[in-house]
């Protein structure tokens, strides 16, 4: 058994406190009251082309707008209700994007429309692709298509598929949480997608702290081709580039992804979308979050349809004492938002509810080195720093591509440094200049 | 826009803050580092109180008083009052004071700490942008500019050195001074009446007159390095206990093993520093050569190894070895100054190849060069080394 073999960690990172087993209640349904507002643009992808109107009455998985190009998914109504609008809303990582909102009808449940008929029990690489898109299934480990990254493997074999559960910074849980309740659906959607590609291995990473759901997944792998990776949960384990490190040693070059390396990482989430798309042909509408922070009534994980605004969210799980700061994502990494308007997406992982706001105040860099002692890929994010401020024009001898934006950085600065902002603008900025030079002869 | 229903929150919604990620305080920051520096310097500073009196509360107090009034100063002047440039402006007065003799004139302290701050810092941007460690650039400066008020005659007796003797620890009047002509140690010798306090070379001086062949042996049967040591050196516990002459900081050399080791804990010192100094200094002191008879008679051969010495079943080369390190400047430099984050190296490969140089060249100065202040020349040529020592060792990035 893999799990009794001793696995490699990484250098660096950071040790938050653990639970030793998967915490939490059940994952609750927020079934929501306000309007929804569904954006038609998520992540990466260009904006899809609404294909209701104002006033028609819409069906939960009816599609309501349609990709109008390649790399563009369509959108497709969570609930049932009526089409107020065509508008637009506000998520976490976008201004300003294109919606249709959507008033929720609690009394007219219409039903349930689905995308396609029930695929066979190993479908090919091509209709589970064609599936995919139809379904708009997103890959939130690192929100693509997921259809997009299956395509490449018919340029390049994809060898590993990785499943991982590991949520290493607090106080995510939503994805150990799914896993403890629908393990069986986990792994046969992990080895559909992994017979389709041809991958010669099938992982699933889970936290060696849950000890519960380790003995209890090992009994499920027992003949099965999927092997359990129990891993220490040290933050950022759960980063695709570090797992992919961990787990197989392969190292990925700075600027590029897990694929261009041979690995599909996968989150619970995105599986049990991908196993849904193919078994009932439901759209990847919902997403299952994890609502925490001391100022949430009733934190757990909760699943909610996209278009759902945070006030919505709000109102649902409570709250105690006065609310400073709202956070989309997780402690480490997630994003502060300045209102509630902002709606849940297929990509947001977390809600926090903090009645604390701080703000570091700055001093100068005393090279102390705990950035680069806690950094995981081994950057030196002091000197990403003062490359920024200094407006240098190439940095690439510091590697920025290579920041996975963990944010350990900025958490162990006793100077109390911007030091993951400044790493995020260097990568950025690098992107765009490998991405120019890409398209110029 | 889309029409969610806020009426129903609370009005306090309206106003949320947002800022980067990560959302959490951090556990750390550079204040709670210098305190703590300030709180484990207190440690060498008791000793030194008890061994100088209290005229090295005077020399620390004035040093701290100069380094803080002077940073005020520029502050106001520059309009830019910073409570961490304070607090760590403190923290190098203090380090300061414990490089200095207790008994020396009161302009010297004060000199050090304006010099230590106004251009050992703030000239060069204060916290996080000078290059020389302050305290020990403020040190240098005022050895260079009075000579005659810190360095003793090097082949006599120090005149600035002395140290209270045996019933007058704490109390004693450091200028009540006795030259000692039989000094066989501080438990040991009595002290002639109407006196507090011995006058006798100090330790690091006795190793330097070793290397330049100046200690003669007295018995002949004896083997040179037991003679010299026997006869000129006081007891090794003498030095570990710092109960000899030198600066108000630099000689007991357990409070200054128990403050390191406790910044060790708190992650404010990276035992790759004091491991490596202690390591290479005494290395050094293993192998650098020593010379057994005065130049000039035909018996001035170097003894090389002199580590290696056991005459009689005696293990007088260790012991040798020994009075390098808990003699002068090495453990206060190794415990207390070198590990200053801004001016060692980033990397703990870095700070290995820059703690090995320090202690390696610091023993060597001594031996051979510099009679007093060898720590703080080998430290701040360290420190100008850094840069360099910064580029090779840089950390291998993930995929490259």
């Amino acid at each position: 058994m893999s799990l009794f073999r001793r696995r490699p960690s990484f250098r660096g990172g950071y040790w938050f406190a653990q639970p030793h087993d998967v915490p939490g209640e059940p994952i609750g349904e927020i079934s929501p009251t306000a309007p929804l507002a569904v954006p038609l643009a998520d992540g990466s992808c260009p904006a899809a082309s609404p294909v209701v109107e104002a006033g028609q009455a819409v069906a939960p998985g009816q599609l309501i707008a349609r990709s109008q190009d390649q790399d563009g998914l369509p959108a497709h109504a969570p609930v049932s209700g009526n089409v107020i609008e065509i508008g637009r809303a506000d998520t976490a990582d976008a201004c300003d994007v294109p919606a249709i909102v959507i008033e929720p009808d609690p009394v007219r449940r219409a039903d349930a429309q689905s995308v396609g008929t029930p695929l066979p029990d190993r479908p090919g690489l091509d209709k589970l692709i064609e599936r995919f898109e139809a379904a708009a299934v997103i890959n939130t480990v690192d929100n693509e298509p997921l259809h997009q990254q299956l395509a490449r493997a018919r340029q390049r074999p994809i060898h590993h598929v990785i499943v991982n559960s590991i949520e290493s910074q607090p106080p995510l849980v939503a994805q150990r949480r799914q896993l403890a309740e629908r393990p069986t659906d986990v792994l046969d959607a992990a080895e559909m997608i992994g017979h389709a590609i041809g991958a010669r291995r099938l992982w699933l990473a889970i936290s060696n702290t849950a000890g519960g759901l380790v003995r209890s997944l090992q009994q499920r792998c027992g003949g099965r081709p999927t092997r359990l990776a129990a891993l220490a949960p040290k933050y950022p384990q759960e980063s695709p580039v570090i797992l992919v490190h961990t787990l197989l040693g392969l190292a990925v070059p700075p600027g590029h992804n897990t694929l261009d390396a041979g690995v599909l990482v996968l989150d619970v989430g995105t599986a049990l979308a991908a196993g849904r798309a193919t078994r009932n042909g439901q759209p990847h509408t919902h997403r299952v979050l994890t609502v925490a922070g001391d100022a949430a009534e009733r934190p757990g994980c909760y699943r909610v349809a996209v278009g759902t605004s945070l006030a919505d969210v709000c109102e649902h799980v409570g709250l105690r004492g006065p609310l400073r700061r709202v956070v989309v994502g997780g402690v480490m990494t997630g994003l502060a938002v300045s209102d509630l308007h902002t709606v849940v997406t297929r990509t947001t992982s977390a809600v926090l509810f903090l009645s604390q706001s701080w703000c570091g105040r700055p001093i100068a860099c005393v090279r102390c080195g705990a950035c680069m002692d806690h950094c995981p890929v081994g950057l030196a994010p002091a000197s990403l720093l003062s490359a920024f401020e200094l407006d240098q024009a190439d940095a690439s001898e510091l590697y920025p591509e290579a920041c996975i934006e963990c944010g350990v950085c900025s958490l162990v600065c006793p100077s109390h440094l911007p030091l993951l902002l400044a790493a995020q603008r260097l990568k950025a900025r690098a992107g765009v200049r490998r991405a120019a030079e890409a398209t110029s002869p | 826009m889309s029409r969610v229903n806020q009426n129903r929150l609370p009005q306090a919604l309206a106003r949320l803050h947002i800022g980067a990620a990560p959302h959490l305080v951090p556990a750390v920051s550079y204040t709670e580092s210098i305190w703590t520096y300030i709180a484990m310097a207190c440690l060498p500073l008791g000793a030194g109180l008890a061994v100088y009196g209290l005229a090295a509360a005077r020399v620390v107090g004035l040093s701290m008083v100069a380094a803080v009034l002077t940073q005020r100063l520029i502050g106001a002047a520059k309009r830019q009052p910073g409570r961490t440039e304070i607090t760590h402006s403190a923290m190098m007065g203090m380090l300061l004071g414990l490089t200095l003799p207790a008994a020396t004139a009161w302009y010297i302290p004060i000199a050090a700490g304006a010099i230590a701050v106004a251009v050992g810092k703030v000239a060069f941007g204060g916290i996080g942008h000078y290059f020389w460690h302050p305290a020990a650039l403020g040190r240098i400066a005022v050895q260079v500019l009075f000579p005659e008020k810190l360095s003793p005659d090097l082949w006599t007796h120090g005149t600035n050195w002395p140290f209270l003797a045996r019933g007058h620890l704490l109390t004693g009047d450091l200028s009540r001074t006795c030259v000692a002509d039989h000094y066989v140690g501080w438990q040991n010798t009595p002290l002639p009446g109407g006196f507090d306090a011995w006058l006798a070379p100090r330790p690091e001086q006795i190793l330097r007159w070793l290397a330049d062949g100046r200690a003669e042996p007295t018995g002949s049967a004896d083997h040179p390095l037991l003679a010299a040591i026997r006869d000129a050196l006081p007891p090794w516990q003498d030095t570990v206990l710092g109960l000899t002459g030198g600066g108000i900081g630099e000689g007991c050399a357990i409070a200054l093993m128990v403050a390191a080791i406790y910044l060790m804990y708190r992650h404010h010192l990276r035992w790759q520093i004091v491991v490596g100094v202690l390591t290479a200094a005494a290395a050094a002191a293993a192998v650098l050569p020593i010379r057994l008879a005065p130049e000039g008679s035909g018996d001035g051969s170097w003894l090389w190894l002199p580590v290696l010495a056991w005459p009689e079943g005696l293990p007088a080369g260790p012991i040798y070895v020994l009075y390098h390190l808990t003699c002068g400047d090495l453990m206060l430099v190794a415990c207390l100054l070198a590990g200053e984050t801004v001016t060692n190296p980033i990397t703990p490969r870095g700070q290995i190849i820059f703690a090995l140089a320090l202690g390696a060249l610091t023993v060597f100065l001594r031996m051979y060069a510099l009679p007093v202040c060898a720590g703080y020349w080998a430290l701040l040529a360290m420190n100008t080394v850094v840069p360099l020592i910064d580029r090779r060792t840089q950390p291998r990035v993930l995929g490259t």
